[in-house]
């Protein structure tokens, strides 16, 4: 055993320890919270101490231990090799095991009767956790003489500044989830239906802001990495981080719903259990392999599909369960839910909410559904948009109807005269987004729908902060994210898109811009950049995305170049070098077949393989060639793309078939995005709101005290 | 019945019938040769490059190939588009499209090459 398994093993049994302390100090014994606290802390240490061995022997190139050989080589520069900690499958086991503990060591800090209570059952994932940081850990070493001299390296598509702190703050958001997961049960076997609230808000809050925070860096880093164009794309492991959030963001409106109603106490229960089963479920779909036939980025199999699985079901059975057997117990609120009311709108808002979730849960569960019925068989990723689009509509709406509403109970009349500005701006918006280009049903009415929020809530966010900045958080969030879909709308529906071959040094046009390509510039770190001139009505730039070979994926990787503008973005994406194909003007010959050009004769023997199996394997083709009545043998090299195993035939290209080369010819797509700064400006407030609004919950927990 | 009910059950509803009506639509299973040639809609076929005679014209986007599934079936493919990058080192190629007359009309290809992400890993971590 190596000190990085001796760590993860005092991880589990602490995690065994604390959990029966915890379970006595829930119970009143108040001897158990010393124990208790002491048992987590070591827990607590002994993951960071197994994280920082895991670093220490990926940044001292330990290529013994299969993990550092996996994910890193000594060639990576060192804030990829930090990042290499979360490469792999079992890395991030043990971030998912470290975030949980860190998480734990928070909430332990607060004091609230449910506290005990709730750390025994942010305990429970844990020792799950650990058992599988003990199994499947990422310090399995190679048998003696077996390690390689070098370790593989990280994928290039993610050495990018983005990719070394985006998986962790999507983790740390994903990993929350726990929290209110554990606060609910503790609530329902405290019998607390009320109390529970204050605690879990902030914690709600807080998930909701870095699931968001991760989603925005991983569309960052699509749009400016992987040259699709998009910043999301409808990916199993993106849906798997978008259902909980939707959930989760449904239980944040219930809470305040509940919090000044008093209504909605099962629905909140349900929705804080629902929010980390399907975290759970989500683990599942992508870390278990079912769905590796179907997503680019979805892990290869460990073997661990009967662990995710338990590790779901245990979580389901004990958080559901739990909550049917309070049913009956958990008292009907005094008042009913309004049924014209504030209270009423963000009721909607969730039922909007949990459509969007299990819609999409629906889709990325497309492969375990169809296979119920026939072949197993996947959506495409339009499906996402066409429900969703529906739903977004109804959101802005709600989004503009709620903040103008009181609770409880509000006039109609008094919603006309206070919503009819609102209409106003949102129509004179809408109208032009349609002279714009907007002309379809769905896409306008989002527009208008998120316009009528916009309007409405720049107004109660105006009125709100006057009153002190607490009261206008909320809205200026809502404000975010109104902008946010009129940027989705416009820069993912209405952009143009064309593709173009770019000729070295002719000028070609494409949307109206003249480019240009100069040739390639060598880079330092092998990742080269194409040089194309463009000269764009707006201003004439010089655009060098990258393209170069890379050994690892063996194929092309190409980055584009972004040229930003305040109400657009051109965005140059490299296809491809034109004629690279090396068998081009190639003739295939069978064995002992004859080729006659003019006056030779051409006759393919057979391969003759040298070093068969080693690295240095080298095929020459056995050539008879027949000139005027003499008879010469030749054995010209050849690549292995030119050799075919399966009908044993050889890609030659003879004296006199060689087509012309078209070498340095540049595909590229040259496409246009509009108004896309409104997606990252609305994501942005969105952010400042939601990390706001915590401080300002966690400020109302500790004035409680 | 009230004014919250309605709505609530409305957008239950929309949302219900987009659901199923998008799903149906959107949904491609992977189908045999066999079945796919009796169909008429967009499906997904795999398998592997039959042979090396295929047929590239990169100037016009234009690629034509043989695919043999699983049960040694080999079908005809055309496909326009943006080649896939060393297409011809695929260990599985996935073809969405649908069937006319003598062969598969594909809008969409997937590549999947050999050494990708955790293939390797994989392999390593098993000898030991």
């Amino acid at each position: 055993m190596n000190l990085g398994q001796a760590f993860t093993w005092v991880a589990f049994f602490a995690s065994l320890a604390a959990g029966l302390a915890f379970l006595a100090a829930a119970g009143g014994r108040s001897a158990a919270e010393r124990p208790a606290r002491i048992a987590f802390r070591v827990q607590w240490l002994a993951y960071v101490a197994a994280a920082g061995f895991l670093w220490y022997i990926l940044f001292t190139h330990q290529f013994r231990y299969q993990y550092v050989a996996s994910y890193s080589s000594s060639a990576m520069p060192h804030h990829y090799i930090y990042a290499a900690f979360w490469g792999g499958q079992e890395g991030t086991f043990m971030l998912w095991a470290l975030i949980t503990c860190t998480l734990g060591l928070l909430l332990m800090r607060l004091r609230h009767p449910l506290t005990w209570a709730s750390m025994f059952f942010l305990n429970l994932p844990l020792v799950m956790l650990g058992l599988v940081t003990v199994m499947r850990g990422p310090f399995l070493v190679y048998p003696a003489g077996m390690a390689p001299p070098d370790g593989q390296g990280l994928n290039p598509l993610l050495q990018d500044p983005w990719m070394t702190i985006h998986p962790p703050v999507l983790f740390t958001g994903f990993s929350s989830l726990v929290v209110p997961f554990a606060i609910a049960l503790a609530g329902l076997v405290k019998r607390d239906y009320d109390g529970w609230i204050r605690l879990v808000l902030p914690w709600c809050i807080f998930s909701t802001g870095m699931l968001a925070t991760g989603f925005i860096m991983g569309g960052v880093w699509a749009y400016k990495v992987l040259g699709w164009g998009g910043y999301w794309g409808w990916d199993p492991v993106e849906n798997g981080s978008f259902i909980p959030w939707l959930s989760n963001a449904a239980l944040l409106h219930g809470l305040l719903i509940q919090r000044v109603t008093g209504s909605l106490r099962r629905t909140n229960f349900f929705l804080a259990i629902t929010s980390y089963v399907l975290v759970l479920y989500a683990s599942f779909l992508t870390r278990s392999g079912v769905l590796a036939d179907f997503s680019v980025h979805s892990f290869a199999n460990l073997g661990l599909t009967g662990f995710l699985l338990s590790f779901l079901f245990v979580a389901a059975v004990s958080g559901y369960g739990l909550l049917i057997a309070r049913l009956k117990d958990i008292p009907k609120p005094a008042q009913p839910l309004g049924n014209f009311s504030r209270e009423s709108m963000m009721w909607l808002g969730q039922i909007v909410f949990m459509l969007m979730c299990a819609l999409t849960a629906v889709g990325m569960s497309a492969p375990l559904i169809t296979r119920l019925f026939g072949p197993a068989s996947n959506v495409q990723t339009a499906y996402y948009n066409l429900v969703n689009a529906p739903l977004a509509i109804a959101m802005g709406l709600l989004l503009g109807l709620a903040p103008l509403m009181r609770w409880r109970q509000h006039e109609p009349a008094a919603l006309v005269r206070a919503a009819a500005p609102s209409v106003v701006i949102a129509t004179v918006v809408t109208l032009g987004a349609v002279v714009g280009g907007v002309c379809e049903w769905i896409p306008a009415l989002v527009v208008f729908g998120a316009a009528f929020a916009l309007a409405a809530n720049t107004v109660v966010t105006v009125r709100g902060f006057r009153a002190g900045w607490k009261h206008g958080v909320a809205y200026l969030g809502h404000m975010g994210v109104s902008v946010l879909l009129i940027g989705i709308v416009a820069s993912s529906h209405y952009g143009n898109a064309v593709q173009v071959q770019l000729p070295r040094g002719q000028q070609r046009v494409a949307l109206g811009y003249r480019m240009t390509y100069e040739g390639i510039r060598k880079q330092g770190d092998g990742k080269d950049r194409v040089m194309i001139a463009v000269d764009a009505p707006e201003r004439k730039f010089e655009a060098v995305p990258a393209l170069y070979w890379s050994a690892y994926n063996q194929g092309y990787m190409k980055k584009p170049h972004i040229e930003r503008f305040l109400t657009h973005d051109i965005y140059i994406s490299p296809l491809e070098m034109v004629g690279e194909d090396d068998n081009q003007g190639a003739v295939w010959l069978a064995k002992n077949e004859t080729r006659q050009i003019g006056q030779v004769k051409y006759t393919f023997v057979g391969f003759d393989i040298q070093g068969m199996g080693t690295p240095q394997m080298s095929i020459a083709a056995q050539l008879r060639v027949e000139i005027g009545g003499r008879t010469v043998h030749a054995r010209p090299k050849v690549e292995m793309a030119s050799a075919d195993p399966n009908t044993g035939k050889v890609a030659l290209i003879l004296p006199g078939t060689v087509a012309k080369s078209n070498q340095d010819v540049l595909a590229v797509e040259v496409s246009t995005k509009p108004l896309i700064n409104l997606v990252w400006i609305g994501a942005i407030i969105m952010l400042s709101s939601v990390f706001l609004s915590a401080i300002r919950r966690l400020m109302d927990l500790r004035a409680a005290r | 019945m009230n004014v919250k009910w309605v709505l609530a059950l409305a957008l239950v509803a929309v949302g219900a019938y987009y659901g199923v009506t998008s799903f149906k639509k959107s949904v491609t299973p992977y189908i045999s040769f066999a079945e796919a040639r009796q169909s008429t809609g967009l499906v997904q076929v795999n398998g592997v490059l039959a042979d090396k005679n295929y047929v590239l014209k990169k100037d016009e986007q234009y690629l034509e190939f043989k695919l043999r599934d699983s049960r040694g079936e080999v079908m005809p493919v055309a496909y326009r588009g943006v080649i896939p990058g060393n297409f011809d080192q695929a260990t599985s190629i996935v073809a969405l499209g649908r069937y006319q007359g003598d062969h598969f009309e594909a809008e969409q290809l997937l590549v999947k090459c050999p050494s990708k992400y955790q293939a390797e890993a994989q392999k390593k971590a098993s000898t030991s």
